[in-house]
């Protein structure tokens, strides 16, 4: 298999990954200073990279998701370390406070905003897992929050679309996903390279708290965040 | 050369390759097409429903709402009644609404079949996510719509299911 990184050293090396190390700090850039998503990013990336307008772009050709993943931070670090981090810990702070207030509808949130690549262009992505949509629809109404119904794909290859609820959220877009209660234990495993792709209210505020920037809520009491 | 300085000359140059890799793929992407300038579409052209192009060009010199749909999506298909009202109604008035297919030919046929709506559906298939990300969708879901005026700039876009109330403000705000 191909190695982009230098496990033996700090910095990652452009240049052994070859073309697809290109490929992903092109689309890191993207990622980074257009908010493109990955798959997006990727593909314009390669055609820019390899010039194969009109091409198909072969999923061989592309960096995975982790090594972009890497990219991306390699990309902040570098040119977005003044306003970055900041803006992330920002969209932690409202993810959490809607979390709070949906904590009925057990949302965890998902994205750049769990594993810190959230900026300027980032929204608030969540999951809800609860057996009846609509009541997160009549719940919102009942806050006074307008929402529009939406459908996105399953996080799941092969599942049908579910439903979605778009808001805006303290200045901010957030997309909340309504998926059955039973998805919800599969939610909380962590992925193939044993990271956890979402985080409960529990597990926010302990991200938060690392940096000194939650107020734990006393009123709630979530759930342990099981961690591997 | 002692262990510690040797090192971090390595350091020093894997710094300075990353950077400069970075600085290329940088350099090599032009500035994205901004969502405020999307003349591009014009170019483009689709199938309707039996198969036959239909190039987005004929929507150039009108006030154009542009709906990413498909067959599957509950709020697209339930948004319909009142996007093909605002057609029948101001097509006349030059502005059209066209209804982008993110599915499949067959899908759409057969939704033709058993639904009327006054405003021309064309098939985009998969790619048409993609589209709609170019026209400035950021949620990676449908419905998604946008006003587009004539000359191709992006006036107003949303995300998720559009009332007609809403679709008739941003119409009025610039006509």
């Amino acid at each position: 298999m191909e190695k982009d990184h230098d496990p033996g050293s700090a910095w990652p090396t452009p240049n052994k990954g070859g073309l697809k190390a290109e490929i992903a700090a092109a689309a890191a850039y993207l990622i980074a200073e257009e908010g493109l998503d990955y798959a997006s990013a990727k593909r314009k990336a390669y055609t820019r990279v390899t010039g194969g307008r009109g091409h198909r772009v072969s999923h061989e050709a592309l960096p995975s998701n982790e090594d972009l993943e890497q990219a991306v931070r390699d990309y902040q670090s570098i040119f977005q370390s003044e306003h970055q981090p900041a803006r992330c810990s920002t969209l932690r702070k409202k993810a959490l406070e809607l979390m709070r207030l949906l904590a009925e509808f057990s949302p965890m949130v998902t994205g750049a905003i769990v594993n810190g690549t959230a900026g300027e262009h980032s929204d608030i992505h969540l999951q809800c897992f609860v057996d009846n949509a609509k009541a997160l629809g009549i719940f919102l109404l009942n806050q006074n929050i307008k929402s529009d119904a939406a459908s996105l794909p399953h996080n799941r290859k092969g599942q049908p679309p579910v439903e979605a609820l778009v808001i805006q959220w303290m200045g901010e877009l957030a997309v909340i996903a309504v998926y059955p209660e039973v998805d919800a234990r599969g939610a909380r495993r962590p992925d193939a390279t044993g990271r956890l792709q979402r985080l409960d209210c529990a597990g926010l505020e302990a991200l938060l708290q690392q940096s000194g920037l939650a107020q734990p809520n006393p009123s709630l009491n979530p759930p342990e965040q099981k961690r591997p | 050369m002692t262990k510690n300085s040797r090192r971090s000359l390595i350091a020093i140059t894997a710094l300075i390759t990353l950077i400069i890799g970075i600085a290329i793929g940088a350099w090599r992407i032009q500035p994205n097409v901004s969502v405020a300038s999307a003349e591009w579409i014009f170019g483009l052209s689709f199938p309707n429903p039996n198969g036959e192009p239909t190039p987005m060009a004929s929507a150039r010199g009108r006030l154009t709402v542009v709906n990413f749909w498909a067959t599957w999506c509950p709020p697209c298909v339930e948004e319909m009644p009142e996007l093909s009202l605002i057609h029948a109604e101001m097509s006349s008035k030059n502005v059209k609404v066209v209804g982008l297919a993110v599915d499949s030919p067959s899908n759409v046929r057969e939704f033709v079949e058993k639904h009327r709506f006054s405003y021309p559906l064309l098939v985009v298939g998969a790619s048409g996510a993609e589209l709609a990300k170019k026209l400035g969708n950021r949620i990676d879901g449908l419905p998604y719509t946008a006003l587009v005026d004539e000359k191709g700039v992006v006036l107003k876009k949303k995300a998720g299911r559009i009332r007609e109330e809403e679709l008739r403000s941003w119409i009025s705000e610039v006509r």
